[in-house]
């Protein structure tokens, strides 16, 4: 998930940053409609710290290697403010583990970002629906995984790369962790659900 | 009772498989390994291969392209030394996944000096901390006001 410097074209990389900033300034605004952002603020940190530290855990997948993301948990617990809680995780682990470029975190975050605020808008209509919430947040957990290998295969194919490439090591080694965070991102909800549902992005009405 | 302590052992045992300092970053890097034929290995940290990974080797000195091509399913890649050149440098990316290092001809490579990993972790925590101390500190001066 981390593209270096000097793959992608200057146009995608201009995309990246300039859809990540409208996406962070919704994010904020929406959050403050929501309630009090200061509330949020140690979960966001909890869930930021995750994440940053998420890239950490990796798992041989020959001919490459991948590892954890939690871009779907992320979003099933902050709503909006995952993007940019995965922001702020994409920059230290650009700074402080080389993991992916600088010039390269709006199009990082964007790849990211934009499934984790998909699968809120699942989380929430799924539990409006009345769906088992563990249920629901483990869907989000993989699809998150999914749509987010899909956006880095776009994304490489524009400067370049060859389809059957992309899906020999990019979409075929995630389905792993697609399985892992399922189980991860279900654990995870099901326990808020249980001991503090009210950690949760959902409306009173959703909660019932 | 004892579904709520297996979940909380549960998060506490991610939390903690999250910080086994010997976890591997996803990080690329290029290795020389022998002499005569440069052989050249690229993997990411614990490592784990770069296969089947698109490389470049450039003259350190001028940049200029002197071989290109792809690594084997184990990461190794192989090349026979250009006259006169005495630096090389190899550029590897898999999907998007860059790594890069000066070999030399005559052995090793020369790689940064940096912090454990460990430390890394631990500066990203702070640095966490520290955004989470001033946004708070920013949203009770404006919630006061």
């Amino acid at each position: 998930m981390h593209i270096s410097d000097g793959v992608l074209s200057p146009a995608v990389i201009a995309f990246g940053w300039i859809v990540s900033i409208i996406f962070i300034a919704f994010a904020f605004k929406m959050a403050q409609k929501q309630g009090s952002i200061a509330e949020q603020i140690p979960k966001l940190s909890v869930f930021t710290a995750a994440f940053f530290v998420a890239s950490l855990i990796h798992i041989n997948v020959p001919p490459t290697s991948v590892h954890l993301i939690l871009n779907g948990l992320l979003g099933v617990v902050l709503g909006a403010l995952a993007y940019p809680a995965m922001f702020i995780g994409l920059v230290l682990q650009a700074l402080l583990f080389q993991h992916g470029g600088i010039t390269t975190i709006g199009i990082n975050s964007f790849n990211v970002g934009v499934p984790a605020l998909i699968c809120y808008a699942v989380f929430r209509k799924g539990s409006g629906m009345g769906l088992s919430k563990p249920a629901i947040g483990g869907i989000c957990g993989g699809l998150a995984i999914l749509l987010t290998t899909v956006f880095l295969a776009i994304t490489l194919i524009t400067a370049g790369e060859q389809f059957e490439m992309m899906a020999k090591l990019v979409v075929i080694p995630h389905m792993l962790i697609m399985v892992i965070e399922t189980i991860v991102t279900a654990s995870v909800v099901a326990y808020l659900a249980k001991v503090k549902p009210e950690l949760l992005p959902l409306n009173k009405e959703d909660k019932k | 009772m004892r579904s709520t302590k297996i979940f909380t052992i549960t998060i506490l045992l991610i939390l903690c498989m999250s910080l086994i300092p010997t976890a591997s970053a996803h990080r690329c890097f290029v290795e020389q390994f022998s002499g005569d034929e440069i052989i050249v290995k690229a993997f990411y940290e614990g490592d784990a291969p770069m296969g089947l990974a698109e490389y470049q080797i450039l003259n350190a000195d001028t940049e200029e392209l002197l071989y290109e091509g792809e690594t084997d399913e184990d990461g190794f890649l192989s090349f026979a030394p250009v006259e006169g050149v005495t630096q090389y440098h190899v550029v590897v990316d898999q999907f998007g996944h860059k790594g890069d290092a000066i070999v030399n001809a005559t052995g090793g490579n020369n790689k940064p000096v940096e912090l454990p990993l460990f430390m890394r972790i631990f500066t990203g925590f702070g640095y966490l901390m520290g955004l989470a101390g001033i946004a708070m500190v920013y949203t009770s001066k404006k919630g006061n006001n």
